[in-house]
């Protein structure tokens, strides 16, 4: 089973790499990074999850001392709003902030999974290994034990879901949710939050070399954490 | 797959993204913030009225008051569920969270905030919380407007509490209540310091506000207000437009007559937003001009300004093509043809009642919504008092009539700002 859903997260996979990142939407007009202070939203709840290695890991060890780019997905959600739309905007973050001076050491990426049934710690080893090649920005990969571990960072996070049910209340594949990238500060605080209507790469990226000059001593490498 | 056929392929997804990700804002369903998911773009199932309660009718308390509007449905344009929130502290207006799942709702007097939740069961909200500190710790008084950002509320406030005068800000929360800053309106640079709707063009990253007046004037009984030349000199007379992610005013407006609501057009590419002027009844139009420069100018009267006929509410359709505006003194509606934003044209009119303050459209622009109620203070009095919800249907040439409920008759108070719910609500 294990192995069937990690050749179909690889399927995803691939057509998803096929997309290029370059379809994101315009850039909206933007202050100058610095030139703005972003709101403290909230604190970024704790959680313990589960790395690609399937061992326990606190999201608080990967997200502190770094700016973190936070968003949820599940390896076969096709919602063209949805995870598509995430991954297409942190491969471009990715790929800019590698050979940007101003983030190239400071910025972190997450995903983590709305479905640990299916999307187990080889599917999260499979996806990092993708997506850790020759950049800069380590994009990591969680998920966690079962959907009641990972509930209450849903609901601290206001990350609203909700599993698509049959006739008779069985549970299908889509995890019906709206989506959101958090952008978290190095001491763990959200300083914004992004969803469709208000997420582009270049807004991402503004946003986060504000926060690398509001935290010159961040560091992106898991030594650092 | 080769390299053109990849090429066709993302173009498509691209163009796909690209669609869907438009501003999806609407009529009041288009009047929501573009970043709240969950638009009813079929069948509204409910509609909440939050209702100034009155002295004498019902249980005299402010409460929100839902209404089955499911065509067919056995209670349909019935009351179901109403909940008394207590006393009297001027209810006013409402906004969903960015889930639609919470409904902030807010009174101009004792500046309390309420929250309901609409997403467990909408048939029958829940109150879940009070904020009851939002002078103390703002300064600000008369929670007004709530406009959904990602994971935040932002709140307009229409006075202060030091003087009770018309310098207010903005003020946002997060979804848990947690207030996270406090913005004032600017004051230099032509700007006055006053405030009262939000209207936000994410692909433009500008955020428009309003003007009205303070706490001094919206209690004051009008037809004393009216009489009062130096109170009327207190209203606001200009339009701001912010950088959005910097919440720094960029330009302030001339618009002389208390700019209220605003409406950004939701045509996908385009950008200009609308709003009416309640003493000089007009309509202006904000809009970059040939040179880019945002530019805010009057674009048409809205019937006799010098019978001062009040505009109060306006909802724009989904395809930005009209507008309908309510005028409060002759309790009618208009509706104005927006083809040319330049220059809007009446082409409809009908009177709702002896006064009518808020209009509430479904997406596709099928059903129309009316209520009554003004400010406590302002409604007309006696006989005129009317105060009623009146669904209609509108064919693209007359509003009929499908149902009204009199919340005098129904004991339930002064009907005012509507939103619309479903308990299955189509995500984009």
């Amino acid at each position: 089973m294990a192995r069937r859903a990690a050749k179909t997260s690889a399927a995803v996979l691939a057509a998803l790499l096929a997309a290029e990142a370059s379809c994101a939407g315009e850039a909206p007009l933007l202050p100058a990074p610095g030139s703005y202070a972003l709101q403290r939203i909230q604190r970024t709840p704790d959680a313990l999850l589960l790395d690609a290695e399937g061992k326990p890991a606190a999201l608080s060890l990967v997200t502190r001392g770094a700016v973190t780019a936070l968003a949820f997905f599940y390896a076969h959600c096709v919602d063209p709003t949805g995870c598509p739309v995430a991954w297409s905007t942190f491969e471009t973050v990715q790929q800019e902030a590698s050979v940007d001076p101003a983030l190239q050491n400071k910025l972190r990426l997450a995903f983590v999974s709305l479905d640990p049934t299916h999307d187990g710690p080889a599917v999260m080893r499979l996806l990092q290994k993708a997506k850790n090649g020759a950049a800069a920005i380590p994009w990591r990969f969680l998920t966690s034990r079962s959907d009641a571990e990972l509930a209450p960072l849903l609901r601290a996070l206001g990350q609203d879901i909700a599993f698509e049910r049959d006739a008779a209340g069985r549970r299908g594949g889509a995890i019906n949710h709206m989506l959101k990238v958090f952008l978290i500060d190095p001491d763990g605080l959200v300083r914004e939050i992004y969803t469709t209507a208000f997420l582009t790469p270049q807004s991402l990226l503004n946003d986060a070399r504000t926060l690398a000059l509001e935290f010159p001593n961040a560091r992106n490498s898991m030594e650092a954490r | 797959m080769n390299h053109n056929t990849r090429r066709k392929t993302l173009a498509g997804l691209c163009l796909l993204l690209g669609a869907l990700a438009a501003p999806p804002a609407g009529a009041d369903e288009t009047c929501n913030s573009p970043f709240m998911a969950g638009l009813i773009k079929g069948q509204e199932q409910f509609l909440h009225v939050w209702t100034l309660g009155e002295k004498g009718v019902g249980d005299e308390s402010d409460k929100l008051v839902t209404i089955d509007v499911i065509p067919g449905s056995p209670t349909y344009g019935k009351v179901i569920h109403t909940i008394s929130v207590g006393g009297r502290g001027e209810a006013h207006h409402m906004g969903f969270t960015d889930d639609r799942k919470y409904l902030w709702a807010g009174r101009l007097d004792d500046s309390k905030i309420f929250v309901f939740d609409v997403g467990s069961d909408p048939a029958a909200p829940k109150l879940v919380k009070t904020i009851d500190n939002f002078a103390e710790s703002t300064g600000f008084v008369g929670p007004h407007t709530f406009y959904a950002l990602p994971g935040r509320m932002l709140v307009q406030a229409l006075s202060n509490k030091t003087d009770h005068g018309g310098a207010t800000g903005l003020v946002t929360y997060n979804n848990a209540g947690d207030l996270v800053a406090t913005t004032p309106m600017p004051r230099e640079n032509g700007g006055d310091g006053y405030g009262y709707d939000i209207a936000i063009n994410p692909a433009q990253n500008r955020l428009l506000t309003s003007s009205f007046t303070g706490w001094t004037n919206y209690m004051m009984d009008m037809g004393q207000l009216v009489q009062d030349s130096a109170a009327m000199k207190n209203f606001g007379n200009t339009m701001v437009l912010w950088d959005l992610k910097a919440m720094k005013p960029q330009e302030v407006f001339s618009v002389p007559g208390a700019p209220l609501e605003i409406r950004w057009a939701l045509k996908p590419g385009v950008d200009w937003a609308i709003t009416a002027t309640a003493l000089t009844s007009k309509l202006y139009l904000v809009k970059q001009d040939e040179n880019r420069q945002w530019r805010a100018k009057a674009v048409a009267d809205i019937g006799d300004p010098s019978k001062l006929p009040l505009p109060v509410d306006i909802s724009i359709s989904a395809d930005a093509k009209s507008l309908w505006v309510n005028t409060f003194m002759d309790g009618s509606t208009r509706l104005f043809d927006l083809s040319d934003p330049e220059a809007p044209r009446q082409v409809y009119t009908k009177k709702i009642g002896a006064q009518v303050n808020m209009v509430s459209q479904s997406w596709d622009g099928k059903r129309v919504y009316f209520t009554t109620s003004l400010l406590a203070n302002w409604d007309k009095k006696g006989a005129d008092n009317e105060q009623f919800l009146k669904a209609y249907a509108w064919d693209g040439k007359e509003l009929t009539e499908q149902f009204a409920v009199d919340f005098h008759k129904e004991g339930l108070g002064r009907a005012h700002h509507m939103k619309f719910t479903a308990r299955t609500p189509k995500a984009l």
